[in-house]
């Protein structure tokens, strides 16, 4: 196992350089520069920001350390993700940091409310099959599953901030200056203090972003509960006369769990990488807005960075599911 | 005792042998069973039907989707106009029509893009060897490592202006569109291809053939890929809904098909800015992508559960 | 989105979208206001198209263009029609001054069309009509191309990509007809001229090269006597529209705003320098009543 784990961990070096390399290209193909205006900026400028940035340089050459991809790696071999373009005087990685609270705090708050209700929905259509709370179930995760989060997002708004007012509708409601990466700190913590949190600008954008996954739960855990109820071992801990809920929960659930936990894994990492629709909708400044915000302002630096940290990010939720399957499903052995 | 004729069975009379029945039959016949795919199929069929009516049928189509009347603009949904009218006097009910071709040519291209490349590669790995397959699964792991909504806008932002040669006008438009979603979506069913491919070569029919000395392709073609199809169909199906949300948000944030044409991301995104003054503009382009994505998802559901060998 | 935040009082003042603005004139009656911002913007033409070289066709196209059914349908009459260049407040003509040479005609336009040698659109090349991807800039071109369509018969290709593409592609002359325009740095006509309509002029991107439209710029550059300058800056206002010289001017752009009223100092403070908010030439004014 812990061979496993160290070869996923030495392939994801060469994956990064892939993935670095391909975007570093595409992102030079796109047309126009961060500095391309209507109103060109004076030739003097001009010619220092491009001096700065390297821009004068060609994208990538023979000789590569004359080149402006050489430079980018040389900078990413040291940590060191560069300026923004756009955000002048602003790191990459402090962009990133800043946005990135948000953006995870919003992810990981849909993908609770995501699995809450999603397993309660789905156990319980299960439980009822083919009755009405089925149907409703049912009908609820067809819907949920069809809507663009956009779109609900919007719709939500309209309803529920603005015609009834219960809700606002600019900004995140989570504690700010969250300092994620260090459980030391006192400010780690106070994610965890309700009285910190703002659940007026909460409430909608967690919706919006976590009424899709939590339909698809809802769809896998009843399919996966009706499978797993009509298993002989169910029928034995019945007739073993246990009380019901006993057999739910402790048989039920636990077996069919495995299925669930295959694709909840992914949906994380979607939830805190794909994020930025609604923090468009919401006006809620996170990774997700900035990096489609870099895209259209050809900020080269910001771009790179943010698709670094999203890939890197996926590979270890992926590898940290990978784990977990293992862990909780006992059949699954890796070499 | 005398040798006697030995009697047939005298239940044989009554015992009706049972018709042989192929996988597809069998699959089809659960299929129908389902109500809820069963449903989700002929209204989608009706969608078609009514899609492609309205971009050629002029009786349906009523109106041209691109021409201006400014003298009804923003109206509300009327005898006249089905849908009512947007802001530049266009019939939203012919917009929403060319909306939904459109919609329906980039989620079907994307997974005939997706089942091209996803073969090619997915079967390349299985049947190539142990090189290929490593080279193959390690280019799959990259396009997979790749966020993809990110992913499809750089992409599309790489394709906008551009001209491919021999096409040209809406028709490239699409094109682009597919390509752009398309490079991120091949990933899912190449990987499964392959490993239904692995599984398949190990099967005693498999074996068989070569041994009889068929050669590879008949053996690829009529033993294997028939095999592998069943998960392949779903994940397609479910793939079409995913292609078309993702055309949506392209449209959405402005990089979808060139105006004026209507896709329906962009006629959410025209839509958008009127919500609680206008909400029909809105309310129609999302209601046919919601009706598009429950059909696929209601067909994609059945569709697992009757080609699912283990059955129930 | 803004105006959203606007309505549920997250907001206190906040500049609005062109697209709401029959909602919010009506719904925020006294709140809302809109005031002149000294740009112009027009259809810019690149004047090294062949087929754009001639004046007939520029004169055809501008007068395809309904000025008031453009401003009616796209920006919900938020803006000024216009036929002048330079606005009326930085020492051009007032709105209207050449409705008659290039404002909207449609019997005339046709007429021009046909002198060009392209009767009733026969023959006219497919040109394309360069815009970027908000939702009003796609509405404007989408305007225009029906426009041409409908009053010259002839067809045309939108083209919307992003912001740094158009600004690129604009530096780099590369385009056929561009919805464009200029928005002054500071109150006086020289701003609108120089560099933009000289034959050479670094922002001239359109190729506008007129020997008349030269002379007065020199005698008009360097020109010590008040008066006279903005005379001939006048002239060449004139010239430049009523020649279509690279550009056909279609409207003065106004600034939308919803002020709350219990802000006070910004909205009696509006005035044409402001550049960004309200009333920002006297941002110290601004606070909120208690």
């Amino acid at each position: 196992m812990t061979a496993y784990i160290i070869r996923r961990l030495i392939w994801m070096v060469p994956l990064l350089w892939a993935v670095v390399t391909i975007t570093f290209l595409l992102m030079h193909a796109v047309e126009g520069g961060p500095f391309s205006r209507e109103r060109p900026l004076p030739e003097a400028a001009l010619e220092n920001l491009n001096r700065k940035y390297h821009l004068d340089k060609p994208v990538i050459s023979l000789d590569v350390w004359d080149s402006q991809y050489g430079h980018y790696m040389w900078d990413l071999a040291h940590f060191d993700l560069g300026q923004s373009f756009y955000v002048q005087d602003r790191e990459v990685s402090t962009l990133i940091k800043d946005g990135f609270e948000t953006s995870l705090q919003l992810g990981i708050s849909a993908f609770i409310f995501a699995v809450i209700f999603g397993l309660a929905l789905g156990i319980i259509s299960a439980l009822n099959h083919n009755g009405p709370l089925d149907y409703v179930g049912v009908f609820f995760s067809m819907v949920g599953a069809s809507m663009p989060n956009f779109i609900l997002g919007t719709f939500l708004i309209v309803i529920f901030a603005v015609e009834l007012g219960w809700f606002d509708v600019l900004g995140w409601g989570g504690p700010e200056n969250w300092d994620f990466w260090n459980p030391l700190s006192p400010d780690f913590w106070k994610v965890f203090v309700p009285m910190n949190w703002d659940f007026h600008k909460v409430v909608l954008p967690v919706l919006a972003l976590g009424v899709l996954p939590a339909a698809y739960f809802a769809r896998i855990t009843r399919a996966s509960m009706l499978e797993v109820l009509s298993q002989d071992y169910i029928r034995t801990a019945r007739s073993k006369g246990l009380s019901e809920w006993a057999v739910i929960l402790r048989h039920a659930v636990k077996n069919a769990m495995v299925p669930i936990l295959t694709v909840m894994g992914p949906y994380l990492a979607f939830l805190v990488t794909g994020s930025f629709l609604v923090e468009t909708v919401f006006t809620i400044p996170g990774v997700g807005q900035r990096f489609v915000e870099s895209v259209f302002q050809r900020d080269y630096g910001m771009i790179m960075g943010t698709t670094i940290f999203y890939t890197a990010f996926i590979a270890f939720a992926n590898l940290g599911v990978d784990l977990l399957y293992a862990f909780v499903d006992p059949r699954i052995r890796y070499s | 005792m005398a040798r006697e004729a030995v009697r047939p069975l005298e239940f044989e009379e009554e015992f009706v042998p049972r018709r042989e029945r192929g996988l597809w039959s069998d699959a089809y016949r659960r299929l129908i069973r389902n109500r809820l795919a069963l449903m989700g199929l002929v209204v989608l069929a009706a969608i078609v039907v009514v899609a492609i009516a309205g971009n050629y049928v002029d009786a349906v189509q009523r109106y041209e989707p691109e021409a201006q009347d400014h003298q009804e603009l923003k109206e509300v949904p009327s005898g006249d106009h089905f849908f009512g009218t947007d802001h530049l006097g266009r019939d939203t009910w012919s917009r929403v029509l060319q909306g939904l071709l459109i919609s329906l040519q980039v989620g079907f291209g994307v997974q005939i893009f997706v089942l091209i490349i996803g073969v090619s590669v997915g079967g390349a790995a299985a049947l190539g060897g142990r090189a290929m397959d490593n080279f193959m699964m390690r280019i799959t792991d990259v396009a997979y490592a790749f966020p993809d909504l990110l992913a499809i806008i750089l992409l599309r932002s790489v394709f906008q202006g551009r001209d491919l040669p021999l096409v040209g006008g809406r028709t490239q438009e699409v094109v682009l569109m597919i390509f752009a979603i398309g490079f991120v979506a091949w990933v899912t069913v190449a990987r499964l291809i392959r490993g239904q491919m692995l599984s398949l070569k190990e099967r005693d029919f498999v074996i068989a053939a070569r041994a009889i000395g068929a050669p590879s392709s008949r053996i690829v073609f009529r033993h294997m890929l028939p095999n592998t199809l069943g998960p392949v169909i779903v994940a397609i199906t479910f793939g079409i809904p995913l292609a078309i949300f993702a055309e949506a948000v392209l449209g959405f944030i402005g990089i979808g098909i060139a105006p004026p044409t209507a896709s329906l991301g962009k006629l959410v995104a025209e839509g958008y800015g009127q919500i609680q003054s206008h909400i029909w503009m809105v309310l129609f382009p999302t209601g046919a992508i919601a009706m598009l994505m429950f059909c696929f998802t209601f067909l994609g559901d059945g569709l697992r559960d009757a080609l699912d060998p283990r059955g129930r | 989105m803004a105006a959203n935040a606007y309505r549920n009082g997250e907001l206190d003042f906040t500049d609005v979208n062109t697209q709401e603005l029959e909602t919010l004139r009506t719904e925020f009656p006294d709140e809302y206001y809109k005031f002149l911002h000294p740009s112009t913007r027009g259809l810019e033409m690149q004047m090294n198209v062949e087929v754009l070289k001639d004046l007939d066709v520029r004169l055809a196209l501008s007068k395809a263009i309904d000025r008031e059914a453009l401003n009616t349908v796209v920006v919900q009459g938020g803006n000024e029609p216009s036929t002048s260049w330079i606005p009326e407040v930085d020492g051009g003509h007032p709105p209207d001054a050449f409705d008659a040479e290039i404002g909207f005609n449609e019997v005339e336009a046709k007429q021009h069309l046909a002198d060009a040698g392209f009767p009733d659109g026969a023959g006219f090349p497919n040109l394309t009509i360069l815009v970027g991807n908000s939702p009003s800039a796609v509405a404007t071109a989408e305007f225009l191309q029906d426009a041409f369509k409908t009053v010259l018969n002839i067809d045309t290709t939108v083209e919307s990509v992003d912001g740094a593409t158009r600004s690129d592609r604009f530096t780099n002359q590369e385009f056929e007809l561009f919805p464009g325009g200029w928005l002054h740095d500071y109150p006086d006509p020289e701003n609108w001229v120089l560099g933009l309509f000289d034959t050479g002029g670094s922002l001239n991107n359109y190729n506008c090269s007129d020997p008349d439209i030269d002379a007065l710029v020199d005698k008009a550059r360097f020109n010590a006597d008040n008066t006279e300058r903005l005379a001939q800056y006048k002239e060449i206002n004139e010239l430049i529209s009523t020649r279509v010289c690279g550009i056909a001017p279609y409207w003065h752009e106004n600034d939308h705003w919803l002020v709350d009223s219990n802000v006070v100092g910004m909205a009696e403070n509006i005035s044409g320098n402001d550049s960004s908010a309200a009333g920002d030439w006297n941002m110290e004014a601004w606070g909120l009543a208690s």
